[in-house]
């Protein structure tokens, strides 16, 4: 076979444009029509959150009539036939193919990234519960459920996890101990609830100690009542001991109350025990009385008689 | 100047031009009157050049009315190659060849009006830009007709063929080329953006009768031969990717309110064979113009401002210049951040409408039926980063870093996969077939 110039197959190509600039499709109308609803099948139970392909068989009606249209031109035809609707469709069906992909792509369950990447997707934004969770991800386990809506989430009320719509800033304790680091847990006080639970564990009672009121008041309204619960939940009895009944008397405002342990309070000092029985009963930040529980009671009020009978 | 003529300076702006009249495709406008007036304008050049040649005016004004006569006789259908060499007779020079242009008209202005024999004369200076950006300015034309076709040109948007010729206009004892226009019409038609020659539109039209039923395959393997690619071991994907692009080459016209011209996507890894697909595009299509996407912005892409005199025009970018055409841009991947949104945002709209609305300093409209190319890696296969391999529709979006609403108007997309066999049988062919392979 003799070799043409490529500037020959460049006339011939400008040739057959302008010798059939339209080409008329009402033979293959029909087959066209088959061929789109049978190649646009895969697609029609894809919808998802993340990815509408609703826009996509109007265009791809539009893509079908352009490839007929330039099959038939490229073999010198302005009248298009079923073998140009046959080639248009073998064209077609890889960008199906990879729509159908990207719409029915699923996270990798067993890899950590992509499963809380996906719930925070899916919940961002919002509240979800680790059952609805689990019913999302399908394979993933109750106990490790739990454990991603704790380091991604945000325990609310109801049982329920905050989720937010993007991941928190890393806090790598790799400068454990250091100056620098004592000051930035302090400064994690003030940062974003879920962000600084996974630090206050890190807190010493002397750095909690340094606490101003202020500190446990800096957030906005919004934040208050989760920033609190939070950081108090993750606080043990000898970090609680470091608070102030200056500080203390801040906390009650917040939903303490039900994230308060026996453990918890076991270590604190008479003063603290006082400040926070004085406080029991008052309306939180969210409008809802709340009593401190019954055993925390129990507990601080051990802490008190114990001081009397010192005394 | 010759008695019963005199003239006067204007400098008008062109907005100032009479009304336009309706530009009829595929067809000459003004025919003799712009040839007459353009000589006309050659004698007005040649008056204030220099002295030697102000002194053979007298003798050039009969051969004026000579070549008019010629040039009426000549019509109709106005014919180019006689319209030129009434110019030569005229100009005492050897005949010149008619030059085609594909170009779009930049800008037009009137420049001086001239009473003859009681009737005005505006002599106007045309701007054209063409598909490879250059500026072209003409000499001082006096064709009405002629003006008032390029601003149509002009205010639609569209590109134009300009018939016309190239003399050697005198000045400073040196004779510079100067394009002059003859005849303008619209671009419709593909032949004429390649400036095919009679002789090669033959020799398509023999091919096309002898390869009509089997134009496809014939196609995609002269295209093999001509890009040095080997046969054995190519990937399904990558023979259906030949196949699009001479489709896309074939596209045009189908659609009524939208761009006609097919679109295409390659999604591969490197040394895929994106590249020898682009060569394709290259080849068939009659402008082709590659774009960089790391250097990619929407004044390259759609059209910049230029400052000319103390107006701002707007200077046609990659899309309006391939109107007919296509714009290959490879390595999507790399287009930088910043200009994402703006450069996505001019795509979409030259894929779907085929034409461009700039609301920018330098306003304007432009038709472009062009028709793109793009290739592109997956991130993930480039950069470190965990978020691209999450899987989830929008980690695979942001893997191919295209936004849903750009990929839905892209007509063909595919991925190249190579399989590790079919490359490894490729490889070989390519070692033992004696030839060079990029």
């Amino acid at each position: 076979m003799s070799s043409v110039s490529p500037r020959i197959l460049q006339v011939m190509m400008a040739v057959l444009r302008d010798r059939h600039p339209e080409v008329d499709l009402s033979d293959v109308q029909e087959p066209a029509a088959g061929a789109l609803k049978r190649l646009l099948a895969p697609l029609a139970h894809c919808r998802t959150r993340d990815f509408d392909p609703a826009a996509f068989p109007r265009r791809m009606a539009n893509s079908m009539k352009k490839l007929i249209a330039a099959s038939a031109r490229l073999h010198d035809r302005n009248v298009a036939t079923e073998a140009d609707v046959a080639l248009a469709v073998e064209i077609l069906e890889p960008k199906v193919d990879f729509i159908h992909r990207v719409a029915t792509a699923v996270p990798d369950m067993n890899d950590q990234v992509s499963r809380r990447a996906a719930i925070r997707r899916q919940f961002g934004g919002g509240e979800a519960s680790p059952q609805e969770v689990m019913d999302f991800l399908g394979a993933a386990s109750r106990s490790t459920v739990m454990r991603d809506l704790r380091d991604i989430g945000v325990k609310s009320s109801y049982g329920k996890y905050r989720i937010p719509t993007e991941p928190f800033a890393d806090c790598v304790a790799d400068t454990v101990g250091s100056e620098e680091q004592e000051k930035e847990n302090v400064e994690c006080l003030h940062r974003p609830p879920a962000e600084s639970a996974t630090w206050v564990r890190e807190l010493t009672a002397a750095q909690i100690s340094t606490l101003a009121p202020e500190d446990v008041q800096e957030f906005t309204p919004d934040e208050l009542g989760l920033m609190a619960r939070d950081q108090f939940e993750a606080l043990g009895p000898e970090q609680l001991a470091g608070f102030t009944p200056e500080v203390l008397r801040q906390v009650p405002a917040y939903p303490f109350y039900e994230a308060l342990t026996p453990p918890q309070v076991s270590s604190m000092r008479p003063e603290q025990a006082k400040t926070l029985l004085a406080c029991n009963g008052e309306i939180d930040g969210w409008g809802n009385v709340k009593q401190l529980d019954d055993a925390v009671v129990t507990v601080l009020r051990t802490i008190m008689s114990g001081a009397a009978e010192r005394n | 100047m010759t008695a019963g003529r005199e003239k006067r300076r204007t400098a008008q702006p062109v907005q100032h031009l009479r009304p336009v009249e309706p530009c009829a495709p595929d067809r000459f406008l003004g025919q003799q009157e712009d040839l007459r007036l353009s000589i006309e304008a050659y004698y007005r050049l040649a008056s204030s050049a220099s002295k030697d040649d102000a002194t053979r005016l007298p003798e050039l004004r009969p051969m004026y009315i000579d070549a008019e006569s010629a040039a009426v006789a000549a019509a109709p259908p106005f014919d180019e190659v006689t319209a030129c060499n009434s110019v030569a007779a005229v100009l005492g020079a050897t005949a010149p060849r008619p030059a085609r242009l594909v170009a779009r008209v930049t800008g037009l202005e009137v420049q001086e009006v001239w009473a003859i024999n009681g009737r005005e004369h505006a002599g106007y200076v045309f701007a054209f830009e063409d598909s490879a950006g250059r500026q072209i300015c003409t000499p001082l034309v006096f064709a009405t007709p002629l003006a008032n076709a390029a601003l149509a040109a002009f205010h639609g948007g569209a590109p134009v063929e300009v018939v016309g010729f190239i003399i050697g206009l005198p000045a400073r004892r040196k004779r510079t080329p100067a394009y002059v226009p003859v005849a303008l019409r619209l671009l419709t038609s593909a032949c004429a953006a390649v400036a095919a020659t009679p002789e090669e539109i033959a020799e398509a039209k023999l091919l096309i009768r002898q390869h009509r039923h089997d134009m496809l395959p014939w196609m995609v393997q002269q295209l093999r031969k001509i890009n040095g690619v080997v046969s054995d071991g190519l990937p399904i994907e990558f023979e259906l990717a030949e196949k699009a692009t001479v489709l896309q080459a074939a596209s045009t016209g189908q659609l009524k309110n939208a761009n006609p011209r097919i679109h295409i996507l390659l999604i591969g890894l490197p040394a895929a064979g994106k590249k020898l697909v682009a060569a394709i595009v290259k080849i068939l299509e009659p402008v082709a113009l590659p774009a960089q996407a790391s250097t990619l912005t929407r004044a390259g892409l759609a059209a910049g401002a230029m400052r000319r005199k103390n107006a701002l025009v707007a200077q046609a970018g990659l899309l309006p210049r391939a109107h007919l055409g296509a714009v290959v841009i490879e390595d999507l991947h790399g287009l930088r951040p910043a200009h994402r949104d703006q450069v996505y945002a001019v795509l979409a709209q030259a894929m779907e409408d085929g034409s461009l609305d700039l609301s920018t300093a330098a306003a304007q409209h432009f038709i472009s039926q062009t028709g793109l190319y793009f290739d592109l890696n997956r991130r993930s296969q480039l950069k470190a980063d965990s978020r691209l391999l999450e899987g989830g529709p929008r980690a695979m979006l942001a893997d191919i870093g295209m936004p849903l609403h750009i990929l839905s108007r892209i007509d063909v997309v595919i991925e190249l996969s190579g399989d590790a066999e079919d490359a490894l049988k490729c490889a070989m062919a390519m070692l033992t077939d004696g030839e060079d392979h990029e």
